[in-house]
């Protein structure tokens, strides 16, 4: 086993970046780095305690930063680990990791802690696809579940579905194996009856998936709305920044402005889209065309009216574009300028009255949003589907439970059973009791370099 | 004891049973001078258990067999008595062929085309010793004092190793069909490393057909279009079987003489069969069943003797005779050939590698009941696989290796091997996760290159398999680019099927794919236009279209599991340094060594999540070794 290092960090300017280095060597490499003003060798502090310390290359002192040692198999990794903290500028920071590098370390890959981790017994494969999760949880509930299942909440669920899919089967080889004996304890009927429920089970998780999403991954979300309805000013409500320019002249917005926003427990990957309007501005007609765009990819529309005035035949322009999107029913009006007037009233049948101007209006749009994309939260968040793996394998197994039903109807039990058979290997997938090499790239895939 | 040089042989087999026969035919008609001892010629391929070759799973395996080279699907096709589909209203999957033969008629023939192999040799002599040299094989020892040298050897001992027989009280030391047992090569082979283990078989009573009231039991006759194993000359249904049941009367009797039982007295160790109990050990477990099915067989043209199927027992002569005679039909049933349990040794499978070699004997190798298996067809699968392997060794050749997805025969070798056993194992389709792909009908597709590499494959065999597949191939793409059109005939067909009229056409194909519509009905619609195809081309058309999408999904499975199946684990690999793994599975690992994660994810005791953590570990290992040059 080899000796990594590597930035573990943010990129770019901080205040302090750490170098975390992991291997039979590292304590030895961190030593040579470094230079304790009271003399002291580095390898002969105490395991776990941060010193200072200078570091160097060399005769070359650049920085003055804080060394901790740990030994296998106390460390993160299990093995034996030193975490160097410097000063945080890009410089310094290079500086310190080639001095590292010079003093024997390797580069370390995406996700080598954790996998070294992982490989070394200090946690799990579904740990460390739950840790993917904690790294980056960016709302409240996502990391609720994340951590409910790094506890095993989901496996439980998926325990009795594995069981009685096993029983099923089990009944079925009886039927097949010894065909000159009556062996068989479920009639076809009976069989069916129980993979319905099973059908049920599974459906229900698999629906909390939009939830899960909406809480993990985010909603793709969209703000429309004819010039000068105050759709900036909306987003910058939501983001609480200025991050979208805000002017009182008419189609500044030409590009797409894209933000990542949390509404309440939902998270949102909102597009702010040039004002719909005929325009004989080529670059503003570009931006126009954009706007299409996301619109039709959209998951969630934000429709931006002036409520202060009558609405005129450019909103109804609007309007027409997101029926042609065929977004009628994902779309949430926002009537804004309250602080104006409330002058005209939604167009269609879910608005929210606001003003981006002082604020008002936005405990209502989260109501508004959950009901509009049917966002219920679940009773047990420990049941929430976020993991687009889990998702996927546990929706393959409801297709083939709602496979071996039909094939009850039109064929043998022994064709069923095929159905069955799949439906476990998939939830099998989704719960870690298989692997594929897949599913192991896959999750430490989602690392980057110093995780 | 003092030995004389014998005769140099490439090969030994040890034991003429359907094992024996399989290896020493493989490896002599692939050119190694072989020699075949068994303690009897007069029972070379007997058949001591029940009167028939098949059966779930076992007729998949004769298939193979088959398509492979061996012998055994044109023995049992010559030696029939009866041929009957089982499960045939079912899933093809699981349609399994099994036929009941005339014993004499297939000792006869077996022995008749060993006798006539070249470079094969058959020797009556008791084998007791294997000697080794540097701890690689380097011949055998007989009783008589022979030393043959060889480069090989094949274990199929069978029920003979240690044999011992039990009937009630009774209790001595025989073989099957009260043979001789091989008593002394048990002690050579612990001293070569070999650790054994004792399992425990039955067979049923023996009884006279003029002493049996027929009219009492259901009579069961062959198909009427008798399917043969593999391809071969038309035969004829020469006689029936019955089923009758046993009662409350029956149960009574066996419980209160359940003692005098040696399984339950604990003066039998071996273990015993899960899938072909006792009578008594049905009873046992299964309190509630109110009766058991009974078969009743034919032993052969030329004998009055009747086997019955379903009432293995080594209760005491004097009980089996109670209990018998309460069955209707059975009451004056006359006994010829008393039940009786039998124990033996036999080796622990986990010590053979994939070739069936012992891993740390170079040159010995084991089949059959010897390698822990029950049944006729398990162990003629394996004598093929270890006659092929042990040819290759002896020729300095790579080794057959047949995977999971190839067959049951591959499946077989890989649970025993792999996983162990702790009861005579038997095949069972449900043993195969790749069970759609592995049919009877398509034996020869998945296996034939396999045979022919390994030369057991004539040209003709190969050609006349060549000529079958295009018409398969040909006949499905007719049905996949024809239609019907709308005819009266076809409305009336999709009526009486219970299905809606339709508004125009319909491809052939798609019409097939509809559930309780048959290939001929297909060609009921096409009249005279029907093409004339064999029977087994037929099967194959019908099943290949009809269950397309399952088969398509399986093929997909066994590509995806592929990648982990072939991807090779380092020889030098350390598994102690990998310390997520669990100790139980480092141990494991360590010991057995697997040459690929596939393998490795089947060994007892290792887990998801180890195998999860090796993964890891070995990508590491590359990226190391990349690094490295």
């Amino acid at each position: 086993m080899r000796t990594v290092a590597a930035v573990s960090t943010p990129r770019g300017k901080g205040g302090v970046a750490m170098i975390r280095i992991t291997g039979p060597d590292a304590v030895r490499v961190a030593g040579l780095v470094s230079r304790r003003p009271c003399g002291t060798p580095l390898e002969e502090t105490e395991p776990g305690r941060a010193v200072r310390t200078l570091f160097h290359k060399g005769d070359d002192v650049f920085d003055d930063g804080m060394a901790t040692i740990f030994f296998a198999p106390r460390s993160f990794t299990g093995e034996d680990t030193a975490e160097l903290v410097c000063h945080g500028g890009p410089l310094v920071t290079q500086k310190l990791l080639e001095a590292v590098f010079a003093a024997g370390a390797f580069p370390a890959g995406p996700g080598e802690f954790t996998r070294r981790a992982f490989q070394n017994g200090k946690m799990t494969l579904s740990q460390a696809e739950a840790v993917g999760g904690l790294i980056d949880a960016k709302t409240e509930s996502h990391l609720r579940t994340s951590l409910l299942q790094c506890r095993g909440s989901l496996s439980k669920k998926l325990n009795a579905v594995f069981d009685e899919l096993k029983f099923l089967l089990a009944s079925v080889y009886a039927y097949i194996d010894y065909p000159d004996e009556d062996m068989t304890d479920v009639t076809p009927e009976e069989m069916k009856e129980r993979l319905a429920k099973i059908g049920k089970t599974l459906e229900a998780l698999c629906d909390s998936r939009s939830y899960g999403k909406a809480i993990s991954e985010g909603i793709r979300a969209v703000i429309v709305g004819k010039p000068n309805t105050g759709k900036s000013a909306f987003l910058n409500m939501l983001t609480g920044e200025d991050s979208a320019i805000v002017t009182d002249e008419a189609g500044t917005t030409r590009d797409i402005v894209r933000e990542q926003v949390k509404l309440g427990d939902l998270l949102l990957n909102l597009a702010d889209t040039a004002g719909l309007r005929e325009s004989e501005n080529k670059v503003e007609r570009i931006g126009i065309g954009k706007s299409l765009e996301a619109l039709s990819d959209a998951e969630l529309v934000f429709a931006v009216f002036d409520g202060s005035k009558e609405l005129d035949e450019n909103d109804a322009d609007v309007l027409e574009k997101i029926r042609a999107a065929g977004k009628e029913n994902a779309t949430v009006c926002v009537m804004n300028k309250e602080d104006i007037g409330a002058v005209s009233s939604s167009p269609l049948p879910c608005g929210v009255r606001i003003s981006a101007l002082n604020g008002s209006g936005l405990k209502d749009l989260i109501p508004a949003v959950k009901e509009r994309l049917s966002l219920a939260e679940p009773e047990d968040p420990g049941e929430i589907l976020t993991n687009a793996r889990q998702y996927a394998a546990i929706e393959k197994a409801r297709t083939h439970v709602a496979r071996a039903i039909e094939a009850l109807g039109s064929y043998t039990q022994d064709i069923a059973g095929l159905d069955l058979e799949m439906a476990l290997a998939s939830l099998a997938e989704a719960d870690g009791r298989t692997v594929s090499e897949a599913v192991v790239d896959e999750i430490f895939s989602h690392f980057c370099v110093g995780k | 004891m003092r030995f004389y040089q014998a005769e140099q042989l490439d090969i030994a087999v040890v034991g003429a049973g359907h094992a024996g026969i399989e290896a020493a035919l493989a490896a002599a008609r692939t050119g190694c001078r072989t020699a075949l001892f068994t303690l009897t010629l007069d029972l070379v391929a007997n058949m001591p258990c029940n009167p028939s070759i098949g059966g779930t799973g076992k007729g998949h395996l004769v298939f193979e067999i088959d398509a492979l080279g061996g012998e055994m699907g044109r023995a049992a096709n010559r030696s029939m008595l009866q041929s009957r589909m089982l499960n045939a209203s079912k899933g093809p999957a699981v349609h399994s062929l099994r036929m009941q033969e005339d014993r004499a008629a297939y000792r006869k023939y077996m022995k008749d085309v060993l006798e006539k192999t070249e470079n094969l040799s058959l020797i009556q002599a008791e084998v007791i010793g294997v000697r080794t040299e540097n701890g690689r094989v380097c011949g055998v020892e007989t009783a008589f004092g022979g030393f043959y040298p060889a480069k090989a050897v094949i274990l199929c001992t069978g029920t003979s190793l240690k044999g011992k027989i039990f009937v009630g009280e009774a209790n001595y030391e025989a073989g099957p069909d009260n043979t001789v047992s091989a008593n002394r090569l048990s002690d050579s082979l612990r001293d070569a490393g070999v650790k054994l283990v004792r399992f425990k078989t039955g067979t049923p009573p023996r009884v006279h057909a003029d002493s049996l009231d027929y009219d009492k039991m259901e009579r069961q006759d062959g198909d009427e279009d008798p399917v043969l194993f593999g391809s071969d000359e038309k035969s004829v249904n020469r006689l029936p079987c019955y089923i009758t049941y046993t009662n409350q009367e029956t149960h009574r009797i066996i419980r209160e003489n359940m003692e005098r039982s040696p399984l339950y007295s604990g003066d039998i160790v071996g273990t015993g069969p899960r899938y072909c109990p006792s009578i008594e050990t049905k009873i046992v477990r299964f309190p509630d069943k109110e009766r058991h099915q009974i078969f009743v067989e034919p032993m052969g043209l030329d004998t009055k003797e009747v086997y019955l199927q379903g009432l293995s027992s080594s209760l005491p002569e004097e009980v089996q005779k109670e209990f018998v005679h309460t069955i209707p039909g059975l009451e004056h049933a006359v006994f010829m050939r008393t039940a009786y349990a039998i124990e033996y040794d036999c080796c622990d499978p986990t010590q053979l590698d994939q070739t069936l070699a012992f891993r740390k004997i170079p040159g010995l190798y084991g089949a059959g009941q010897f390698n822990g298996t029950s049944g006729y067809e398990e162990a003629a699968a394996q004598g093929l696989v270890a006659g092929v392997n042990a040819s290759l060794f002896v020729r300095g050749k790579e080794p057959m290796v047949l995977p999971r997805s190839s067959g049951y025969v591959g499946t077989l070798i890989d649970d025993i091997t792999v996983k162990g056993t702790d009861e005579p194992y038997r095949v069972m389709t449900s043993r195969s996760e790749y069970r759609l792909l592995l049919r009877q009908d398509n034996a020869k597709k998945r296996l034939i290159e396999y045979g022919r590499a390994a030369g057991l494959v004539t040209d003709d065999a190969y050609e006349a398999f060549l000529e079958e597949e295009r018409m398969v191939e040909d006949e499905k793409e007719r049905l996949s680019s024809e239609r019907f059109h709308h005819s009266d005939k076809l409305e009336q067909l999709l009526e009486d099927r219970g299905y809606p009229k339709l508004a125009g056409g319909i491809q052939k194909a798609e019409l097939l794919r509809r559930p309780g519509i048959s290939l001929a009905d297909l060609y009921e619609l096409e009249g005279a236009g029907a093409p004339k195809l064999p029977p087994s081309v037929l099967r194959r058309v019908e099943n290949e279209i009809k269950y397309e999408g399952y088969i398509r999904r399986q093929l997909e499975d066994v590509e995806k599991s592929a990648k982990l199946e072939e991807k090779r684990i380092p020889e030098d690999l350390d598994y102690n340094a990998i310390l997520g793994m669990r100790l139980e599975a480092r141990q494991k690992l360590s010991e057995r060594r697997p040459a690929t994660v596939g393998i490795a994810s089947r060994v007892p005791g290792v887990s998801p999540a180890d195998i999860s953590v090796l993964l890891v570990a070995l990508a590491q290992y590359g990226n190391e070794r990349k690094g490295d040059i």
